[in-house]
């Protein structure tokens, strides 16, 4: 495995969620709160001739447009825009997606069988395609509609996910105990399925708000959206519109890119940690562990303290016989012998 | 000095033939057609001496449709009754049909012919309302202490919701539940309610186990191989524990397991399961101690006896290489037939003769106390029991 | 003649962030050619982590603390000294592993990959171990079979189309196919019923007459050694208490734990009287607390019980000594015993 890859690996699920949550964290922030402190109206093009298509500086920090436009307004903008929507519809279409995930497997037969039907229907269409067409003949063209046809296009996985999941715990023991004890169908739902599947049901949140970003900004940039509101894919749109690339203007689709680059690696970030801290055989599992100072891969022989140390020379062994839990202090046994 | 074990029988009076070939599927199928030939035996129940009867399975089959036209009959005319203050044991192997008739009794399914009575009347066991007040007379108690309490909640939490269900109009919840669980020994009781399962070991789970069963303050308990995933030490307490409540709270409790042994020490009456229908049948000390059926007598044989410890499992005799032989050959032959039309167990037994293969056989009176469902009773000697050392 | 693995003052232990677990503590084993010692003990007693931590199976976080697992079988120390496999290699433990000490691995269920026939699973284990080309692999796999009694028929099918005995079989055919000295069995007959578990115990010992290996049988349940083993140990949180001849255990019991086991069976035969267990539960190995980690449970214990260093002292008992000397951890009960006599 090459040197990153065995970083990545061997990063604990806690640093991988933390540096994800506070990534996105800063976005968050900057959503809520950008709009508010941004110095210039995204929309208001400056006439000044030298303002057109200038490089940052002191006054527009990130430059400005060919229409004089301030591209770091239009950034904060962008961000609260496609993170609102983007949460949006991750809300929407979990929600959507446990209920009929849980109710299909929960239900089981004719229900189970109609409600598969559906989501395996939904799964199969191309989504983009599928995308531009609807919303290319939908008279309006703003945020809702793109949330709407988006929410219906992004729950079929989730269902499929979490019908797996309820239908293993659905077998589970307890289930049918709570039926014994006479609870009815769907406080078991309610309190005893979908507690269990709480970090599945977060996981598939963050993937759908993942899904979101991307399919929003690809909507914009190829124009389907409304063009009046600065999304991160509407200005990648006047961007390209605008020959930026080719003028060489990189102050103008390189921060739109990297926001949505960034916010998109921190939601992945946290899903790993999502899925680890969910699942403890994947932390147990997940790489090698330090025993004494030392790496030991799980496909290593089981360690044996003396070999480690004796490696270790004798100031290593010393320094290392102050950590706490530190299994050198082994006194000499009296033990008996099966002889 | 015991009769040396030799490969499951003992070694004089049958003739050995060791391994069963059945080995080839957990459930023997049983031929859907092998009809009982004759009217099982009316017996009178040895626990019906401890009090009134609470519940009755008359007649009970289920057949499980395996999908492809192919079916499972997993319980074949089961007939027998639960008293109060009595416990019932129902032994066999995996794949005997115990866990189905319990399954049936608990009204977790339903018969394909046949009834459960409870009280003198059918029960009633439609969904809805209906199963929720059988739920109040008849508790189930599962076998796996590690799944049957749900992981995200407290203990005190998932006592909470029966005792809420069926103690309607009680006040204080929390009284009710430390009650509870004094009841079943886990003291004291308010440290446990707010632990979550994965805090408990195996033991201290199965008796929450039983709390949750005991809140709705049922008259039949239904215990399916309560102690057999828990480890040896702490069988016993759980037995005890059991029979004290049974005793205190007067339950009719119906006692699963594929010890043998345990069922004697702690059951009134023993029912012995095969193949899905009841081979024997009778008090549980003289079924075990006179064990009429070979199957039966397979299993007391087969059975580690701290009493009664053989040494033919240690150092080789010629009777030992004699057996392995017949053994070697019986398995190579291998399973892989239609099951036979007649008794289930005649494919593995060593009296086995046509008519045993033809024809299934109902359970025969022996006394009033005790039935056996087997032709060749007359000619199953049960193996001699030494006496203890 | 030395014993063929001789485990001495082995110490293994979890490294975990609050605390190490000390899982076994300075147990010492020895098993010799061709016989059957058992292993007894709860779930949580030590008794498989002191196996597979002897043959160095357990994954991160478990590291073995101290002691030492000497091997003495001949193909390996070709008349020499016994090697340490707390000292090997990577590469060296591998040559080890099947070829002179195997594992039959509990709940064949689950040991067994659903997805692979029998036929696959039997020659991956057979060709990792010995240099066999493919026909020569699947003839040895077809014997294999026959040795536990499994029609060859069954070579191609699943496990799941095979029953719990059938597969716990498989199980035994793979542990022999580089035929071993050793055969460490880890509960093999723990979810199967009596019947079979019979069957399955016979012809392990018909195996092991024949081929002539030597058994560590580890299981919870002590009536089976008492049947079955040549020895037994009886291992409580993590240490001994008690080893011996299977006779004297089951004659002279000298540890209260091991009499409260004997206590613990119904009898089939005997006369039905009540039994009592053992009370409590097994204690939190991060802190058992000092000196005899069975005081909790234990009706004889005194003062002194919290100081003890655990060590095995022999048994003063009315029985002539054997071979086999017996040891038990429990002063009390050993003087106990040297009074009373003969034990029924």
């Amino acid at each position: 495995m090459s040197a990153p890859g065995r970083v990545w690996r061997n990063l604990p699920a806690k640093a991988k969620a933390k540096v994800g949550a506070v990534l996105f964290g800063l976005f968050l922030l900057a959503a809520v709160i950008g709009p508010q402190v941004m110095p210039y109206d995204p929309s208001y093009a400056n006439p000044d001739p030298s303002l057109l298509m200038a490089r940052p500086s002191a006054q527009h920090l990130l430059g400005t447009t060919q229409t004089g436009q301030d591209v770091l307004s239009q950034l904060l903008v962008g961000i609260r825009l496609t993170i609102e929507l983007a949460l949006l519809v991750g809300v929407i279409a979990t929600a959507a997606a446990v209920l009929v995930g849980v109710t299909s497997a929960f239900l089981g037969g004719f229900w189970d069988e109609f409600l598969s039907l559906v989501s395996n229907v939904f799964l199969v269409i191309p989504a983009l395609p599928l995308l531009i067409l609807l919303l290319g003949y939908l008279p309006q063209r703003g945020q809702l509609p793109t949330i709407i046809v988006l929410s219906v296009l992004g729950w079929p996985w989730g269902a499929r996910v979490v019908r797996a999941q309820t239908l293993m715990i659905r077998n589970r023991d307890f289930i049918a105990a709570a039926r014994e004890s006479g609870e009815r169908g769907w406080r078991i739902i309610a309190f005893d399925i979908i507690p269990n599947e709480v970090s599945l049901i977060a996981a598939s949140f963050v993937n759908t708000v993942l899904y979101a970003i991307g399919a929003s900004v690809a909507l914009a940039f190829v124009g389907l959206t409304d063009l009046n509101s600065w999304s991160l894919g509407t200005i990648l749109y006047w961007a390209q519109g605008q020959q930026a690339l080719q003028l060489g203007a990189w102050w103008w689709f390189v921060p739109p890119g990297v926001a949505v680059a960034l916010i998109g690696t921190s939601l992945v970030l946290l899903n790993t940690g999502i899925d680890e801290l969910g699942s403890p055989r994947l932390r147990a599992t997940r790489g090698a562990a330090r025993i004494a100072g030392r790496r030991v891969w799980p496909t290593d022989p089981t360690p044996v303290l003396a070999q480690l140390t004796a490696s270790r020379g004798r100031l290593g062994g010393f320094l290392h016989s102050f950590s706490r839990g530190s299994l050198l202090d082994e006194t000499t046994p009296a033990g008996g012998e099966l002889r | 000095m015991s009769e040396p074990i030799v490969g499951g029988l003992p070694a004089s009076g049958l003739p050995v033939t060791g391994e069963p070939a059945a080995d080839a599927s957990a459930a023997p199928a049983v031929n859907a057609d092998a009809e009982q030939v004759g009217e099982p035996a009316a017996v009178t129940s040895a626990a019906a001496a401890r009090g009134p009867l609470i519940m009755e399975a008359v007649a009970l089959n289920k057949v499980f449709q395996l999908g492809r036209g192919a079916s499972l009959q997993a319980v074949r005319n089961v007939s027998f009754g639960l008293y109060q203050g009595a416990v019932v044991a129902l032994v066999g192997e995996s794949g005997s049909g115990k866990s189905t008739v319990a399954k049936l009794l608990a009204g977790q399914e339903r018969p394909t012919s046949g009834q459960v009575m409870l009280r003198g009347k059918p029960a009633d066991v439609r969904r809805g309302r209906a199963f929720r007040r059988y739920k109040a007379t008849v508790q189930y108690v599962f076998q796996d202490p590690f799944s049957s309490l749900n992981p995200v909640h407290t203990v005190g939490y998932q006592l909470s919701r029966p005792v809420k269900l069926h103690q309607a109009g009680v006040r204080d919840v929390r009284a009710a539940v430390t009650a509870l669980l004094e009841q079943v020994r886990l003291t004291p009781a308010g440290q446990y309610l707010a632990k979550y399962p994965h805090e408990l070991s195996g033991g201290q789970r199965q008796r929450v186990s039983f709390a949750r069963a005991l809140a709705a303050q049922p008259a039949v308990l239904l215990a399916d191989e309560p102690v057999s995933m828990l480890d040896v030490s702490i069988r016993l307490e759980m037995l005890n524990l059991l029979d004290d409540l049974r005793a205190r709270l007067s339950l009719a409790l119906l006692y699963i397991t594929h010890d043998i042994a345990s069922a004697r020490y702690f059951a009134d009456e023993v029912l012995v399961m095969y193949g899905g229908q009841l081979v024997e049948r009778g008090p549980a000390e003289e079924v075990t101690q006179r064990p009429a059926h070979p199957y039966t007598q397979l299993l007391i044989a087969s059975a580690p006896d701290p009493d009664n410890l053989g040494s033919a499992l240690k150092g080789g005799s010629a009777s030992q290489s004699r057996a392995s032989q017949s053994r070697a050959s019986q398995s190579r032959a291998g399973n892989v037939g239609p099951a036979p039309a007649g008794c289930p167990f005649s494919s593995r037994c060593p009296l086995a003769d046509d008519k045993c293969r033809r024809e299934n056989p109902a359970l025969q009176p022996l006394s009033p106390a005790r039935a056996a469902a087997c032709w060749r009773l007359d000619a199953a000697v049960p193996p001699p029991v030494a006496s203890p050392r | 003649m030395s014993p063929v693995l001789d485990i001495s003052g082995l110490s293994v232990a979890y490294r975990a962030p609050g605390g190490d677990v000390r899982a076994v503590k300075h147990v010492s084993l020895t098993l010799n050619a061709g016989e059957v010692v058992g292993l007894c003990g709860e779930s949580g007693s030590g008794k498989s982590t002191l196996a597979y931590g002897a043959t160095r199976l357990l994954r991160p976080p478990a590291v073995v603390t101290g002691g030492s697992v000497r091997y003495g079988g001949r193909r390996v120390t070709a008349g020499g000294d016994p090697v340490d496999l707390l000292t090997m290699s990577h590469r060296e433990l591998h040559q080890m592993r099947w070829r002179e000490i195997s594992i039959v691995f509990q709940s064949a269920m689950n040991a067994l990959n659903p997805v692979l026939r029998v036929q696959d699973q039997l020659l991956d284990a057979i060709r990792a171990h010995l240099p066999l080309s493919r026909g020569q692999a699947r003839e040895k796999a077809a014997t294999l079979l026959d040795l536990v009694g499994i029609p060859r028929g069954r070579l191609r099918s699943y496990p799941h189309e095979l029953s719990g005995g059938m597969r716990q079989r498989v199980m035994i055919a793979m542990a022999l196919a580089a035929d071993p000295e050793v055969v460490i069995m880890d509960e093999p007959t723990t979810a199967l019923d009596v019947v079979v578990q019979r069957d399955i115990l016979a012809q392990i010992v018909e195996l092991k007459e024949t081929l002539g290996f030597a058994v560590l049988f580890i299981t919870h349940d002590l009536s089976l050694l008492l049947e079955l083993a040549d020895r037994i140990a009886v291992m409580y949180a993590g240490r001994l208490l008690e080893t011996g001849s299977a006779q004297a255990i089951m004659r002279e019991p000298a540890h209260p734990y091991t009499r409260g086991l004997l206590n613990s069976f119904p009898s089939l035969s005997g006369p039905r009287r009540e039994l009592a267990g053992i009370p409590g539960s097994p204690p939190d190995l991060r802190d058992p607390g000092p000196g005899c980690p069975f005081i909790p449970r234990c009706g004889h214990a005194v003062a002194a019980c919290g100081e003890l260093d655990m060590s095995l002292a022999p048994v003063t008992s009315g029985l002539p000594p054997g071979p086999v000397s017996h040891l038990t951890a429990c002063p009390i009960v050993a003087t106990q015993v040297s009074q009373e006599g003969v034990l029924s």
